[in-house]
């Protein structure tokens, strides 16, 4: 892994799972992560390891549930799925991201344009 | 909130939840290799790409279960089950620990238990805190009774108490409707109730006329109001008869009423205003000014007593004030020996925790490689600190467990016996008195386990990593500090043991003396005889009549009254002319106990006549009078003389010719208890009616004693209802079996001397163990060094020399300085101890005799195990 891939801004692993989830419907761990990789064409460098304990919190919040049930090849795998308590999370996260980002987009054109 | 509530629902999942986390790595590592094995890895690549991109397995479960549960009490609860394993490795060495623990504890918690209810709740009135006793004082007598005018004069001039009322104590024959009933209840000023700050249930105080013009007005007790009315509101403006005379109810006192404290108080009427200033009969009661300190009180008061006494010096002389807190007075002498018992009961704890101090710091030493092995590792100091408090911590909770249920028991027979010599309230089981043991727990725990910590925090880690199996002995600070414990120890057990001694041999004296009755198989009671029996006639009849009745029933051996007798607390003296002895003041008399009673009393008290005869049928009133003195009297009148056949006359006789001849002498008795000497006392019959001639009326109190030849309380019943036969109205007091009415005298000494004792016991079984514990640790530990004096060619008994010096200094310091405790605390103990000085040479010195021997004997047996040792297995030893 490169030095130049960024280490995962802290808490956008949660938003990351949730959007992953959101988007593509139930999947089990491994799937969740490589999908992450893939979207953030692997310049990410976080141990897939550490999705499980997110995966934990989250379902502590109450945002995704749990089941268990055959993968392709027929091993038991932990399916997780978004609840709707964690599709409104989603929403405000979103929301709140797209506020952040463009507060700080705008910060930075303005410093530009200012100078 | 959601979280925590997962977190706690998987603390009970714990299992399950790491086997799916573990079965749902397993998995997420198949595919990540089968999509490698795909990319056309080879197995081994496949497996070492997927587990990098993976990261530490055992960080993700980690991270998992850190996230899962609760880390913080998960890893005290580590500690506490390391804690219970090592308890478990060591099982003899925990069960002493917790047991010690337990015994301190335990007797602490039981002690305050009572001390909190006597000393330190607070008492049923508002503000009680400001409520002062006001007694007067004379040369002798600290708390004694005033005059009414003293009284009202202390009233008037005081500036410094915001009220006071004045009260007494007394007893009533309440009849008329029903049947008779004896009551406690008081005389008082009409000011009573607004310096006690209560009013009544219903109806009012009387006031400062009625008072003063002696209406006969009462108060009757919210008890006697329930059990005699049924609560009738009626009750009101109705008439009773309180000792034959009819007064009426004009209130009923607030329910829980007792005054003074804890003495139940059924009925309240004004006091008498006697015009005298010499007549003592009434004490004080009032409430100090807020922001007046009890001090500044006093000063006024000294200041008021002596403008009296410059006023009055013929009834004032030598007359002081003394005011005494209320709670004071509600605690009583008891007071000062809750304390001690306290004092000793904590002195066991902390012997306790001198002891599993040193158990844990001997452990510490043992374990220091062990755990400076775990430091290597990275454990924290904080954390095998903290793993050290957790263990002793432990310790001391499953003994206050343990603890809280002796005290259970602990205070209840503690109560059960202070209740016989003092008004006590009953003491409740309450919540509040479980922090003590917890509270006692965990400072024991803090006291056990913070030095071996302490030790621990200081250790160089490499020092005792550097130290190899060989070498493996306490290092100085630790050797220090486990003498220091000792000598603690042991200088606390021997003050101790001095204490218990001391009141041992007290006891014991006490136990020896000659009570000079045969309370066995006896019955005691008292009655108050109303106005009817004023007349001596009557009166004669009517004893005659009861002694009859009572002595009729059968199982009835004798029946016998005493007038005025000195188990109620009465006993009139006397003072006497005695023929050929002069008297020993120009205008006075010899002084005696004068005791009236019937003819079979010495049979029926069971007091041996030990020279001349008893009374008998020719006593008659016509007959010569007689009388019967006892020894002390014999002795003190008559010291190479025989007394029987002398006579002696009433000093205030008005028949100067009225000679009494003494015609036996019987044995002293203590009435008071054992503690009290007696006095000299003569015995007239009451048939030759000895009062006939005397300036005097008789008291109405009498004792009826009665000895059976069945068990006393069978007895209580059919003597209650013979006495009935011959006067329906007439209330009886006191009736018990006469060894109960005496044992209480003796009661107290013997409650002190069993608890003292038994601190003292529990305080030298402790120390033995922990005398012997050590030794032996302390020959474990040198097995080296010893093996090798061995080896070089010292003898058994060398060694056993050796150590044995080493233990016993240890010890003797100790016990010289309990000896310094004891004679610094001697001052306190000597109010209980009876016929021997604090400073007692012969139990000081017993004391320090057994106490030699139990620790000799504690710090030989390990020190002939070192003199065994085989020096060949001493080096191999690890």
């Amino acid at each position: 892994m490169g030095a130049d891939k960024s280490d995962v801004l802290h808490g956008t692993l949660d938003l990351m799972i949730l959007k992953t989830l959101d988007t593509l419907g139930p999947l089990h761990g491994y799937a969740i992560a490589r999908r992450i990789e893939q979207i953030s064409s692997d310049e990410l460098a976080i141990n897939q390891g550490t999705l499980y304990p997110a995966l934990l919190k989250l379902k502590q919040h109450g945002w995704i549930s749990t089941k268990w049930a055959a993968s392709s090849t027929g091993r038991r795998v932990k399916i997780y799925a978004i609840t709707r308590r964690g599709q409104q999370q989603l929403k405000t996260e979103e929301i709140d991201w797209h506020r952040a980002a463009g507060i700080l987009s705008r910060f930075f054109k303005l410093s530009k344009d200012a100078l | 909130m959601r979280p925590l509530l997962a977190r706690l629902v998987a603390l009970f999942q714990r299992r399950r939840l790491d086997r799916e986390l573990a079965d749902e790595i397993a998995a997420h590592l198949e595919m990540a290799v089968a999509d490698n094995r795909a990319r056309g890895l080879s197995p081994e690549e496949a497996r070492r790409v997927a587990m990098t991109a993976f990261g530490g397995v055992l960080q993700t479960e980690e991270a998992y279960r850190d996230r899962q549960g609760f880390p913080l009490l998960e890893s005290m609860w580590q500690d506490v089950k390391y804690a219970v394993r090592s308890f478990r490795q060591s099982p003899g060495f925990a069960a002493i620990a917790v047991l010690t623990l337990a015994l301190g504890i335990g007797a602490t918690t039981s002690i305050f238990s009572v001390v909190q209810t006597l000393l330190i709740r607070r008492l049923p009135f508002p503000d009680a805190d400001r409520l002062v006793a006001v007694f007067a004082t004379s040369a002798t007598v600290r708390r004694d009774t005033t005059s009414f005018l003293d009284f009202s004069d202390w009233q008037r001039q005081t500036h410094t108490l915001s009220g006071m009322a004045a009260y007494r104590s007394d007893r009533f024959n309440i009849t008329g409707d029903g049947t008779p009933e004896p009551v406690r209840g008081l005389r008082v000023t009409h000011e009573l109730f607004w310096v006690l700050g209560v009013s009544p249930a219903i109806g009012r105080m009387f006031d400062q006329q009625e008072q003063h013009t002696a209406r006969p007005v009462a108060l009757i007790g919210y008890g006697l109001w329930t059990r005699r009315y049924g609560r009738d509101p009626q009750v009101l403006g109705k008439t009773i008869l309180v000792n034959e005379v009819s007064h009426v109810v004009i209130g009923v006192l607030p329910p829980g009423f007792e005054f003074p404290p804890y003495v139940a108080t059924d009925l309240v009427v004004p006091v008498p205003e006697r015009p005298s200033r010499s007549t003592g009969y009434i004490r004080g009661i009032a409430r100090l000014n807020s922001n007046t300190r009890l001090s500044v009180a006093q000063q006024e008061l000294d200041a008021i007593a002596r403008g009296l006494e410059a006023a009055f010096p013929g009834s004032n002389k030598g007359r002081g004030i003394n005011l005494v807190p209320l709670r004071e007075l509600a605690s009583g002498e008891v007071r000062v020996a809750l304390l001690v018992l306290l004092g000793a009961a904590f002195l066991v704890l902390l012997i306790g925790c001198a002891n599993v101090g040193n158990l844990v710091l001997a452990k510490g030493i043992a374990r220091q490689r062990e755990l400076a092995v775990r430091r290597a590792l990275g454990a924290g100091r904080g954390r095998l600190v903290r793993q050290l408090l957790t263990e002793s911590l432990s310790l001391a909770l499953i003994a206050s467990a343990l603890g809280a249920l002796l005290a259970f028991w602990g205070s209840a027979f503690l109560v059960t016996s202070l209740s016989q010599r003092f008004p006590l309230p009953p003491i409740a089981f309450s919540w509040t008195i479980l922090a003590v043991p917890i509270g006692l727990a965990a400072l024991s725990g803090l006291l056990c386990g913070l030095p071996p910590a302490l030790m621990l925090w200081r250790s160089r880690l490499n020092d005792t990593l550097k130290q190899d199996a060989r070498n493996q002995s306490a290092g100085i600070n630790e050797q220090r500090l486990g003498n220091l414990l000792m000598v603690a120890e042991t200088a606390l057990t021997v003050t101790l043991l001095i204490g218990a001694g001391l009141l041992l041999k007290s006891f014991i004296r006490l136990q020896r003396i000659d009570l000079g009755v045969n309370p066995r198989e006896a019955v005691t009671a008292n009655l108050v005889l109303s106005k009817r029996y004023l007349d001596p006639a009557r009166r004669e009849l009517f004893v005659r009549q009861l002694v009859d009745s009572v002595a009729a029933l059968p199982g009835v051996l004798d029946a016998a009254v005493h007038t005025d007798p000195p188990f109620l607390g009465g006993g009139s003296q006397e003072t006497f002319t005695v023929e050929d002895v002069a008297d020993p003041s120009p205008d006075r008399g010899h002084v005696a106990g004068f005791d009236v009673v019937s003819g079979n009393f010495f049979g029926a008290m069971g007091m041996p006549i030990a020279r001349g005869r008893d009374f008998d049928a020719q006593d008659t009133a016509a007959a010569p009078s007689v009388a019967i003195v006892n020894e002390t009297m014999a002795r003190r009148l008559w010291p190479d003389r025989e007394a029987v056949g002398k006579h002696v006359r009433l000093y205030y006789d008005k028949d100067r010719q009225h000679w009494l001849t003494i015609v036996g002498v019987v044995r002293d008795v203590r009435y008071r208890g054992a503690r009290i000497e007696p006095i000299p006392q003569a015995f007239v019959p009451s048939r030759q009616n000895p009062y006939r001639t005397l300036p005097y009326v008789q008291s109405p109190v009498i004792a009826l004693v009665v000895r059976t030849a069945v068990k006393p309380a069978t007895m209580i019943p059919a003597v209650q209802a013979a006495i009935w036969v011959v006067d329906k109205d007439q209330p009886v007091w006191n009736l018990q079996p006469m060894d109960q009415a005496l044992w209480e005298a003796a009661a107290e000494p013997r409650i002190y001397m069993a608890l003292l004792g038994t601190f003292a016991v529990i305080a030298l079984i402790i120390a033995s163990a922990g005398i012997y514990g050590l030794s032996a640790y302390a020959v474990v530990r040198r097995r080296q060094e010893l093996g090798i004096r061995l080896a070089l060619g010292a003898t058994p008994r060398q060694i056993l020399a050796l150590v044995l010096r080493h233990g016993m200094f240890l010890n003797v310091v100790g016990a010289g300085l309990g000896l310094a405790g004891a004679l610094a605390l001697g001052r306190t103990v000597a109010g209980f101890l009876y016929g021997i000085t604090a400073t007692d040479a012969s139990t000081f010195l017993g004391v320090l005799l057994l106490f030699a021997t139990v620790a000799l004997v504690a710090t030989y047996l390990p020190a002939r195990r070192a003199a065994t040792i085989d020096p060949s297995l001493a080096f191999r030893t690890d």
